[in-house]
C-alpha cells in the first residue's frame, strides 16, 4: 500500500508537471464557462415529421389547443403518402405519419420511418400517441387503445426532449469526451513518457510490480477525471443524476485508461500513439450521433462502449422512467472492465518484460 | 555470492546470441569487471543477471539459490542497477527522485541528502532533474542505485561522460561500498577503469567470454614487460624496445654497454592491449 502511494504521488506529481492534470481540469472550467454563459440554452434540434391526415384529426387538434403550433417547426403538413416519403429520402431523420379513420370513432395510425431504429424511442412515441389519442376522441368510459390502432411505431423525437434545454442535453457528449475518453489520452501519454526517459527500466529493477505502476497511473486518471467531471457537472445540472452520473463515467474512464495501457504497451513513443487515439477517440464518439439524432440507432452502434455511457448519463440527467438504461450500461461498462482491465495488465506485462 | 553457468540469450529467441554460453563466478565483496566493446553482449548479461530480461538458458546461482525464469522480490530489494544512460525523473527534482525510489524497497534505505553529498550534487538537490547538465544526471542515476544499500550493485560505465575529478570521486565510492562488502558487477569499455578497480575481469567478445583472470595474471600471462631504452647517436636522440625474457634480457645488457644510453623506461602491457591481442578487435 506505501508503494502504491509513493507511486500515486510521484504519477500525480508529473501529471501536474506535464500539464495533463491542468490541462484536463481547465478545460473542464472552460467548457462548463461555456455552456454556461456563451451556449444558447434553447437551441433545439429539428425532428422533421411530415404527416398526412386527411381526417384532420391531429391538424385541427393542435391548430385550436396548442396555442404556440405556428411556433411547432419541423412539423409538416403534407397531403399524400408520396410527399411524406419524398420528405424522408431527403431529410434522413424525420419521419412520417399516416392518420386515417376506420369505421365511427376509429382511427389508424402509420408510421413510416427510416430503416434503423432503436426500439426505446419506439416505445416512446407509442405513449405519446395513446396520450393524444385519450386527449382527442375516446368516447367516455372507452379506452385510447379501443379507438386508435398503432400498425407501425418505430422512432420520433417527440415530447419531453424537444424542450430540454440545447447546453444541457450536450452534457453526455461532453462528459464522455472530456472526461470518459480522456483517460485514454492521458495513460497512453503517462506509460509513453515512462518508456521515453526509461525510467520504467529504474522500476522495474526495484521490489515494485508492474500492477502497481498501472494501479497508481488509473488512480491518478481516475481522481483528475472525477474532479473534471464534477467542475462540469455540478454547475450545470446540480445534483440531480449525479451520483448514477458518476457511476457511469467512474466505469467509463476506466475503460479509456484500461484501452490507453493496451496502446500504451505498442508504441514506446507517445507521439506514434497518437493516431490511433485520435482514431479510438472518433470511434468512441460516435454514439452521439445516435443521441441527437435518435431515428439513427443501428444495432452496430450499440456494440460501440461508448453508446452505455451516452445513454446512461443522458438518462441519468434526465430521467424519464428510464433507470433500467443506467442500470443496463453500468453493467455492460462493469463488464467490459472485469474482462479489459486484466487484459491490458497482461499485454503491458508481457511487452515490457521483452525490453532490457 | 553470483554463480552463472553456461547463459546463453537472444532476443529473436532463436539461435542468434546475443550472449553465447558465458559462465563466470564472482564472489562476496568482489568487483567484477565485465568488458568489451559496444554490443559485445556486456549489458545483456548484466540484465540478465539483474532480472531485467528472463533467464533463457543456462544456470545462476545467487547465494546458492538457483534463480528460475524470473527473480523475486526479494532479490529487487536487495540489488541496485546503475544504467548507462541516465534514466531519471526530469520533471522531479533530484531530491523527489531519490526519495520517490527509496519509496519502493521494503528496507532500510540511504538518506537522500547523504547520498547526494556524496555524489556532490548536495547544493542541487532541489533542481529538477531536467535542468542538470548530462554529468550530473549522470551522478544521480549512480546516487539512485545506492538508495537501497545494495548487497549486489550493477553499474553499467558509471564513469562514462564525467570529467576526470568526479570519475574520480565516483570510484572512490565504489571502492569503499567494496570495503563494506558490496558485490559489484562492473561494465565497461574503459580498461583504466577496469584496471584500476576490478578485482578479476572478463573480456567479452560477439557475446563469447575470451578470457577472465585479474587484471594482473592477465597481464602476466598474456602480455610482454619491455624496457624502452633512449639513446644519443649522431647528436639525435633515439629509442629501442626490449623485452624483459630470455635473449632480450643479454641483448639489453649489450645494448647498455655500447650505447650512449640517456633515459630507461620499463613499462607494462595495458589490459587494452591485452584485450587486442586476445580478440583481435579494438573496445570503441
Amino acid at each position: 500500500m506505501n508503494r502504491i502511494r509513493n507511486l500515486f504521488q510521484k504519477d500525480l506529481i508529473l501529471g501536474i508537471k506535464d500539464v495533463f492534470i491542468i490541462l484536463e481540469i481547465g478545460f473542464a472550467v472552460f467548457i462548463v464557462l461555456l455552456l454556461l454563459f456563451i451556449i444558447p440554452a434553447d437551441l433545439k434540434k429539428e425532428a422533421a415529421v411530415f404527416i398526412y391526415d386527411p381526417t384532420k384529426i391531429i391538424e385541427n387538434f393542435v391548430k385550436s389547443v396548442l396555442p404556440d403550433h405556428e411556433e411547432r417547426k419541423g412539423e409538416y403538413y403534407v397531403e399524400s403518402r408520396e410527399e411524406i416519403i419524398e420528405g424522408m429520402l431527403e431529410n434522413k431523420s424525420a419521419m412520417g405519419m399516416i392518420i386515417t379513420k376506420q369505421g365511427i370513432d376509429h382511427f389508424k395510425v402509420e408510421f413510416l420511418t427510416q430503416p434503423y431504429t432503436s426500439e426505446w424511442i419506439a416505445r416512446d412515441v407509442e405513449i405519446e400517441m395513446e396520450d393524444l389519442f385519450s386527449m382527442l376522441t375516446p368516447p367516455a368510459g372507452m379506452y385510447p387503445l379501443d379507438v386508435y390502432e398503432a400498425v407501425r411505431i418505430t422512432s420520433l423525437q417527440w415530447g419531453i426532449r424537444d424542450i430540454l434545454p440545447f447546453n444541457k442535453r450536450i452534457m453526455p457528449p461532453i462528459l464522455l469526451q472530456i472526461v470518459g475518453i480522456l483517460g485514454l489520452f492521458t495513460m497512453v501519454s503517462l506509460i509513453g513518457q515512462e518508456r521515453t526517459d526509461l525510467t520504467i527500466r529504474a522500476f522495474r529493477i526495484s521490489p515494485g510490480s508492474l500492477w502497481e505502476f498501472l494501479v497508481s497511473k488509473h488512480l491518478v486518471i481516475l481522481l483528475t477525471g472525477l474532479f473534471s467531471f464534477s467542475v462540469l457537472y455540478l454547475p450545470m445540472i446540480g445534483f440531480k443524476g449525479y451520483l448514477e452520473s458518476l457511476l457511469i463515467i467512474v466505469l467509463t474512464i476506466i475503460m479509456g485508461s484500461g484501452i490507453g495501457v493496451i496502446l500504451g504497451s505498442f508504441f514506446k513513443n507517445p507521439i506514434g500513439a497518437m493516431l490511433w487515439v485520435i482514431l479510438l477517440m472518433m470511434v468512441l464518439a460516435l454514439p452521439v450521433i445516435s443521441l441527437f439524432s435518435p431515428i439513427f440507432s443501428p444495432d452496430w452502434l450499440k456494440f460501440i462502449p461508448s453508446y452505455h455511457t451516452i445513454f446512461g448519463l443522458d438518462a441519468a440527467i434526465f430521467p424519464d422512467n428510464n433507470s433500467h438504461i443506467i442500470r443496463q450500461g453500468a453493467a455492460i461498462l462493469a463488464g467490459i472492465n472485469v474482462i479489459l482491465l486484466p487484459l491490458s495488465a497482461m499485454i503491458f506485462n508481457r511487452k515490457i518484460r521483452k525490453e532490457a | 555470492m553470483i554463480e552463472v553457468k553456461n547463459v546463453y540469450y537472444s532476443y529473436k529467441k532463436n539461435d542468434d546470441y546475443a550472449v553465447y554460453d558465458v559462465s563466470f563466478d564472482i564472489g562476496k565483496g568482489e568487483i567484477f569487471g565485465f568488458l568489451g566493446p559496444s554490443g559485445a553482449g556486456k549489458t545483456t548479461t548484466q540484465n540478465v543477471i539483474s532480472g531485467l530480461l528472463e533467464l533463457q538458458q543456462g544456470e545462476l546461482v545467487i547465494d546458492g539459490k538457483p534463480r528460475l525464469t524470473k527473480p523475486d522480490k526479494a532479490f529487487f530489494n536487495r540489488i541496485g542497477v546503475g544504467f548507462e544512460i541516465p534514466n531519471v525523473y526530469k520533471k522531479l527534482t533530484g531530491l523527489d527522485n531519490l526519495k520517490f525510489h527509496a519509496g519502493l524497497y521494503n528496507r532500510e534505505t540511504e538518506d537522500p541528502m547523504e547520498i547526494l553529498e556524496m555524489v556532490g550534487l548536495r547544493e542541487d538537490a532541489k533542481k529538477k532533474a531536467g535542468a542538470y547538465s548530462k554529468g550530473m544526471k549522470q551522478r544521480l542515476g549512480f546516487a539512485r542505485s545506492m538508495m537501497n544499500k545494495p548487497d549486489i550493485w550493477f553499474l553499467d560505465e558509471p564513469t562514462l561522460g564525467l570529467d576526470p575529478t568526479t570519475a574520480n570521486s565516483i570510484k572512490g565510492i565504489i571502492r569503499r561500498k567494496q570495503s563494506e562488502g558490496t558485490t559489484i558487477f562492473l561494465t565497461t569499455h574503459n580498461m583504466f577503469v577496469a584496471d584500476d578497480l576490478c578485482d578479476q575481469v572478463a573480456f567479452i567478445v560477439d557475446g563469447k567470454i575470451a578470457a577472465i583472470d585479474t587484471p594482473k595474471n592477465l597481464k602476466l600471462k598474456y602480455g610482454q614487460l619491455t624496457v624502452t631504452v633512449e639513446y644519443l647517436e649522431d647528436n639525435t636522440l633515439k629509442a629501442k624496445e626490449f623485452g624483459m625474457t630470455g635473449t632480450d634480457k643479454a641483448k639489453l645488457q649489450k645494448f647498455i654497454g655500447e650505447h650512449d644510453v640517456k633515459t630507461l623506461h620499463s613499462g607494462e602491457p595495458t589490459l587494452e592491449e591485452i584485450f587486442i591481442k586476445l580478440t583481435g578487435r579494438g573496445l570503441e
